[in-house]
């Protein structure tokens, strides 16, 4: 008996003709199964005769109409979805809206024969709701289980490995291009960068004012690294101690800024003779540089009272001057002398201040940058001492 | 319907005979009722765990924008629908479902996050449900389309063609940021009216048979491994 199975649509219809395997539980049932296809019919409308053929023929239109579909909705083109094997039926795309279905002679059904325009048993070009109704039959014969159950809709996206290899390899290879030559660049603008010079601050002090004092030195500042020339207080303070480097001619052992601070130092200045004009000026500028000036005025007052008595205790036993010294001293918070410079010409062509006793003599250290009060003291000829404020 | 159309043959089916509210599918109803669901019929095909592909999320949003042009108040229609088929556990109010349509990368409030598998293919059902309600619609507008280009006379000639291109333009324009490429290279009206007509023709699709699953691999496609 033969079973017959339509599938219609406004604009296709697809008409399977076949038997039933007769198996017993087929035999019995209200609409048995269709199992073995003798002929398959597709009416589209529009093509005058049905396209039409055996197994070969229907196995091959609803693998490339399926497969067409998926590639219409995803847009991404892929002829061989389902195997390599090109059928006999094929679609392609014309434009947006059309799409030209092609049946290739069941014989020679072949991928290089489409070109041959002689070999073509049928070509229709279908609209988008031609191709549609055509797909919905496929779809409808898909989903009835009584037709051929072992033809059934199988959906699989395509992989990646196919999009990507779809592409030119110019085009895919141009962003890795792009990173390698932009960090090449990128690293030869880094290499023409001067390397920065590290700057290590080994000692909070500032650096001294070295105008006027330091310039007999090789100044290790000309030779690229700073000099914190970290000289304590106390080291210009002891008049025996001085070192030679306030002398343009003399000439210093070392570069190094640590040669003021460092031992090796010491017998050198020793056997200097001229240690006298050094003290003074060295051991005011180096504090006035680095300290921090008292601002306090109570605290000023307070100091001013304590210099002028300490003054007055030392000029009581000596000689009265002959002409008005001036002088300018600092003096540390507690009261000590730890500095003091000549101020006028008859101060400096004194050869002994009268104030060299009251100099503080550190024992140990003081702290490198107390803060210190300048004062302008002026001894007269009659033995008066004026004290003011700097 | 179409089910039973298969049982039967040779019973001649015409689709514009029927009313359209009678197109739904019995099999649909019947994935409904087997819930959760509808989603079942979709296979799992996430590339990896983050999510759905770039393509997925820019497509089903642009679908869903189709169908609000197509239809006035498609937007609450589409809150109605994921209730009809037992949806809301994943589209639990308007907003969450705005923020779903937003992982689309075009959109201007775009999301960071992306669309997780159940969501797409919530909005996927959801889609596939509307277009199948307005099957008469998006065949009438494409065979309309289809004579208007055959004899060159413009796309605006037909009434509710130009309605629905120039509603699909107004809701492109105002929900899509300007600024990204893809965007901006829909700058004229013939572009966006191209691009309306073939999500046109991919609800047909969805239309169909088996037309959901379709869709729903359509969109994995050269994403997976």
């Amino acid at each position: 008996m033969t079973i017959r199975r339509q599938y219609s649509l406004p604009n296709c219809t697809l008409v399977l003709e076949g038997l039933s395997d007769g198996s017993a539980a087929s035999q019995l049932d209200i609409r048995p199964v269709l199992s073995i296809l003798m002929s398959a019919e597709c009416y589209v409308t529009g093509l005058g005769e049905p396209l039409s053929g055996g197994r070969e023929f229907f196995e091959s239109l609803v693998r490339a109409v399926s497969s067409y579909a998926q590639e219409f909705m995803s847009g991404v083109h892929y002829p061989d979805r389902y195997g390599p094997n090109v059928g006999m039926v094929q679609l392609h795309r014309i434009d947006g809206n059309l799409h030209r279905l092609t049946v290739l002679p069941a014989s020679t059904g072949s991928a290089t024969q489409i070109d041959q325009k002689t070999e073509l048993s049928a070509k229709v070009d279908l609209t988008t709701v031609q191709l549609f109704d055509l797909v919905e039959a496929i779809d409808q014969f898909f989903a009835d289980t009584q037709t051929l159950p072992e033809l059934s809709l199988q959906l699989t996206p395509i992989s990646k490995r196919y999009i990507k290899s779809a592409e030119p390899l110019a085009k895919r290879s141009l962003p890795a291009v792009v990173g390698v030559s932009s960090l090449a660049l990128a690293a030869m603008a880094f290499f023409l960068v001067p390397v920065p010079e590290v700057q290590r601050q080994r000692d909070p002090v500032p650096q001294p004012n070295p105008a006027g004092q330091n310039q007999g030195t090789p100044n290790p500042g000309g030779s690229g690294s700073p000099n914190p020339n970290p000289t304590p207080p106390a080291d210009g303070l002891l008049p025996g101690n001085r070192t030679p480097n306030t002398e343009p001619s003399s000439p210093t052992p070392s570069p190094a800024p640590q040669s003021e601070a460092s031992p090796s130092a010491t017998p050198q200045s020793n056997t200097s003779p001229e240690s006298t004009p050094s003290p003074v000026s060295e051991g005011l500028a180096s504090p006035d540089a680095a300290a921090v000036p008292i601002t306090d005025p109570a605290e000023i007052e307070l100091l001013k009272g304590q210099l002028s008595q300490q003054i007055d205790g030392v000029l009581k036993t000596k000689p009265a001057v002959d002409a008005e010294l001036v002088y300018r001293v600092s003096v540390a918070k507690d009261g000590a002398i730890v500095g003091y410079k000549s101020e006028n010409s008859a101060a400096v062509d004194r050869s002994e201040a009268p104030l060299s006793e009251l100099l503080y003599k550190p024992i140990g250290s003081r702290p490198p940058a107390e803060p210190l009060a300048d004062f302008r003291v002026v001894i007269a000829p009659g033995g008066t001492v004026a004290v003011t404020p700097w | 319907m179409r089910i039973c159309l298969a049982q039967d043959p040779p019973c001649p089916y015409s689709l514009f005979g029927m009313d359209v509210a009678v197109i739904l599918m019995p099999s649909e109803t019947l994935l409904t009722e087997s819930n959760p669901l509808i989603l079942d019929s979709l296979p799992d095909l996430s590339p990896n765990d983050g999510g759905c592909p770039r393509r997925a999320r820019l497509q089903i949003d642009l679908m869903l924008l189709a169908i609000e042009a197509l239809y006035l108040g498609g937007a609450e229609e589409m809150l109605a629908v994921s209730k009809e088929l037992e949806l809301e556990s994943i589209i639990k109010n308007r907003v969450a479902f705005w923020l779903m349509r937003n992982t689309n990368p075009l959109r201007r409030y775009t999301q960071r996050r992306s669309l997780t598998i159940v969501e797409a293919k919530a909005l996927v059902a959801i889609a596939c449900n509307m277009a199948r309600k307005l099957t008469a619609t998006i065949r009438q507008l494409l065979l309309d389309s289809q004579q208007l280009r055959s004899r060159n006379i413009p796309l605006s000639e037909n009434l509710q063609l130009a309605e629905y291109l120039e509603r699909f333009r107004a809701h492109f324009r105002s929900r899509m940021n300007p600024k990204r490429s893809l965007v901006a290279a829909y700058d004229s009206d013939d572009k966006l009216n191209e691009l309306a007509l073939n999500l046109l023709s991919k609800l047909l699709f969805c239309t169909g048979t088996a037309g959901m699953q379709r869709f729903w691999v359509s969109l994995f496609d050269g994403e997976v491994e």
